[in-house]
């Protein structure tokens, strides 16, 4: 036993020590790296940065970077004016980052075992905007690894080949976790032309029954929900149409939360009774669309609203007071306040809010 | 009789520190590779591109502030750089006896302001809420007093946003702290709660409410600490994560859903380990709902607190933590060894119970008893010299991995004569401080038993501030 322990104390005390040496090595390694990388960023930025602006031209700038292979460095130094820059600027970035070899050494590390490696090259490549990595994206894509999944529908996007749009929502809705808010992020990197496509998805839909789940393999309140939220963010007009039809037709509560969450966005409006809407069960839906009507004016729900004023919900009193207010109706909001009928509450809340200064006698 | 008492509690505490080590072995194994998963993703999901984006969910900032008139301005100020898209301060000043509310009156001009408060969670009675005109996202709650788990439910109640995140008036949050943090709740709908990395600050360099140069101490116990912390984030909670066990978000800096929380009840008043309570009670909501569910924690955003220079605040505040984890496991017994709760139940609990909070009897029992068989030179004496000498390197090289962790990621230690120093209190810890460590957690698992409620007095100091 005591010979046992002796031997336990030995390998302890020569892990110790080692793992001090380590610690010291690594530190002083880290430090090594850092300075050579903050080197390199002192000799490179400002010759990148004169070739953006068309100060020196592709075979001078080239020339400053010949006989230099340290890619990993150069990759760091690159990702930020790649993360900066868009359309021309970016275009000239790109040529230039062909040129000096560092695509390469992204498309060797893409195709490595390594799945660090290759996942840091993806989002490298996604940013370039390089077409010719969508194969392997698309192998990625198709893994059962969350992270792998995430990083090659990230760079997918980011190229925004919408030919691949359809297996990204597919597989984002069906293996991924993430929320609406995630994957409607992460698909805007297509750009507003996705709107058009998402359309034509819809229309499908209403010709075909079950079209949409058939081709996404998911719940069709999921799909709805994601397409609605892009519609929202590039406040896509032409979406009215299928909006308006999906209000009457579509009963999913969570899908008419986000029509109106995009309505709202939008800020136009549609041919459809809101009443309805006003008097839902779910207080979501009343909350929000006694949002809506404030961002289009509706004053024929005028008297609808000052009823939601006291819903059991807070939301729902809030946002009803708010239209109030964004509708001009300071008039009877105060008549609330002054003869404490239901609701005075709320409207106080919200004139105070506004910074809206008044004495109950007179204006 | 005496011999083998003696040698009965050695071997129990034997068997103890075995336990504890292979423990701690199996969660560095873990943290090691989430920390090195969860560096790999910040990389390639670029989230620092991402902070404008509007689909942040919107955050509301609860700071619970009794008697925190030295700290609270520059405090504030730091709060209010942060880079977040859309969030509120909801300060609330738990009936300080100093002048915190008149400071905060004068430096931040209140006004009374009629916000609703919802009422969701009961709290003591509400005297007067505030709004800034010179910062609109900042309110403040004046309340009566009823304890930090009081303070924080009455700002969940006047709270907007969807997420709520319970900030400690004395610390200071690294000003992308926050985009950081609320990324899981964006990219995995099952996240409930968030927790994130607090560490010390003391002697750092403050400027404009944002950590400038990090410092290390050269006070004896405050570096003592800093081990302490790098262990207790680094392998601790980040391994727990790892297995899905997580059971503590720590009280200075977390994030929760705030349907979630208000669901399970808000915080508990009752005891003085309102943070861990809370994630325990958490997990018993959701598994009883049966909804799928993540509690997650994130070693990069920081949170950077003052932690006590004297021993007497430093007792004072061990004793309290260990009541509140006991506290905490108590209201929570049902996931004791409960397969229901999964990894949660079956280790992270026992673990808990059996080491965290009874350990302070096996370890005082054991440093005693081993001390006295090897003086009374009993036989065995030899097995159990070899022992303890086994425990303290296995100690020493679990804070060593620790620090190694800390190079491998986030380097806040520059100088190399820090990270030599850290190293040589990684061992010095050993002899002494932890053995105080051992006491003063009895105490607190006797203030326990005999149910002695007593809050305890940190002496707050100014950060470091250069403006």
């Amino acid at each position: 036993m005591t010979i046992y322990l002796k031997m336990l104390i030995y390998i302890l005390s020569f892990l110790s020590l080692s793992l001090f040496l380590a610690l010291i090595i690594f530190h002083l390694r880290l430090k090594y790296y850092e300075n050579k990388e903050q080197l390199y960023k002192e000799k490179y930025s400002s010759i990148i940065e004169s070739y953006i602006d068309y100060e020196i031209n592709l075979e001078k700038t080239i020339s400053y970077f010949e006989n230099e292979n340290n890619y990993k460095i150069l990759k760091n130094i690159f990702k930020p004016y790649l993360n900066k820059y868009e359309n021309e600027k970016h275009d000239r970035l790109k040529i230039l980052i062909k040129k000096i070899g560092l695509k390469n050494y992204l498309y060797e590390k893409l195709n490595s075992n390594n799945k660090k490696k290759t996942l840091k090259a993806a989002s490298f490549l996604g940013k370039l905007q390089d077409r010719n990595a969508l194969n392997k994206l698309e192998k990625l894509l198709k893994s059962n690894d969350r992270l792998k999944i995430i990083t090659s529908a990230w760079a997918i996007s980011e190229i925004g080949d919408l030919s691949y749009l359809k297996p990204v929502i597919k597989t984002l809705l069906n293996k991924s976790e993430m929320t609406y808010e995630a994957i409607t992020e992460l698909l805007v990197n297509f750009g507003e032309n996705i709107c058009d496509n998402l359309i034509d998805y819809l229309n499908k839909d209403l010709k075909e029954e079950d079209y949409l789940v058939n081709e996404f393999e998911t719940d069709e309140y999921k799909i709805l929900s994601v397409f609605i939220d892009i519609f929202g963010f590039y406040r896509y007009e032409k979406s009215l149409k299928v909006l308006e039809k999906l209000l009457i037709e579509n009963t999913n509560e969570e899908v008419t939360i986000h029509i109106f969450k995009a309505l709202v966005k939008i800020g136009q409006p549609v041919n459809v009774n809101l009443k309805q809407f006003l008097q839902s069960e779910s207080w979501v839906i009343r909350s929000q669309s006694a949002k809506y009507i404030g961002v289009i004016g509706a004053e024929e729900h005028t008297q609808t609203l000052s009823y939601l004023l006291y819903d059991e919900n807070w939301w729902v009193g809030y946002y009803a007071a708010q239209s109030l207010w964004k509708m001009d109706k300071t008039k009877l909001m105060k008549n609330i306040i002054k003869h404490d009928k239901p609701g005075a509450e709320m409207c106080s809340y919200i004139l105070a809010k506004n910074n809206y200064i008044f004495n109950l006698e007179g204006s | 009789m005496l011999r083998s008492t003696l040698l009965t509690i050695d071997y129990i505490a034997i068997i103890y520190f075995i336990i504890i080590n292979i423990t701690y072995i199996f969660l560095n194994f873990i943290a090691f590779f989430s920390i090195r998963k969860n560096q790999l993703k910040e990389e390639v999901l670029d989230i620092e591109k991402r902070f404008s984006s509007e689909f942040y969910k919107p955050l509301s900032i609860i700071v619970p502030a009794y008697n925190e008139q030295e700290t609270i301005t520059e405090n504030l100020n730091s709060i209010l750089k942060l880079e977040y898209p859309e969030f509120e301060i909801i300060v609330v000043n738990d009936g300080s006896t100093d002048n915190t509310m008149e400071k905060l009156i004068e430096d931040f001009n209140l006004t009374i302001f009629n916000k609703n408060y919802s009422e969701d969670i009961e709290t003591k009675n509400i005297k007067n809420i505030y709004k800034s005109t010179s910062h609109p996202e900042l309110f403040i709650i004046d309340k009566e007093n009823g304890g930090k788990g009081d303070a924080l439910n009455a700002g969940v109640n006047l709270s907007d946003y969807p997420l709520v995140c319970n900030i400690d008036a004395d610390s200071i949050i690294d000003s992308k702290a926050l985009l950081s943090i609320v990324v899981p709740f964006v990219n995995d709908w099952r996240v409930v709660a968030a927790g994130g990395t607090v560490r010390i600050a003391n002697s750092s360099e403050i400027q404009n409410g944002k950590v400038k140069e990090v410092k290390l101490s050269n006070k004896y116990l405050v570096r003592m600490q800093v081990i302490e912390y790098l262990r207790a984030f680094l392998f601790g909670r980040v391994g727990w994560a790892g297995i899905n066990s997580l059971l503590i978000i720590s009280g200075a800096f977390g994030v929760f859903k705030k349907k979630h929380l208000i669901k399970a009840g808000g915080y508990n008043t009752n005891t003085v380990g309102e943070d861990m309570e809370l994630v325990l009670r958490l997990n018993r909501k959701m598994n009883k709902n049966k909804r799928k569910y993540k509690i997650v924690f994130l070693p990069e955003p920081v949170c950077w607190t003052q932690v006590p220079e004297k021993l007497s605040s430093l007792k004072s505040q061990r004793k309290r933590w260990h009541q509140g984890l006991g506290e905490s496991l108590l209201y929570n017994f049902e996931m004791f060894f409960n397969p229901h709760y999964g990894t949660s139940g079956l280790i992270a609990f026992p673990f808990y119970f059996f080491i965290e909070l009874l350990g302070p009897i096996i370890e005082i029992f054991g440093y005693s008893a081993i001390i006295l068989t090897i003086l009374l030179e009993f036989d065995g004496n030899n097995v159990v010299l070899l022992f303890l000498i086994s425990s303290i390197l296995l100690g020493v090289l679990l804070s060593l991995t620790s620090l190694l962790f800390e190079e491998m990621t986030f380097r806040k230690y520059k100088k190399t004569e820090d990270v030599i120093i850290l190293s040589f209190y990684a061992i010095l810890e050993n002899f002494g401080y932890k053995q105080l460590n051992s006491i003063w957690r009895f105490i607190g698992l006797y203030k326990l038993i005999t149910r002695n409620k007593e809050w305890g007095y940190q002496e707050r100091s100014s950060f470091n501030v250069e403006e």
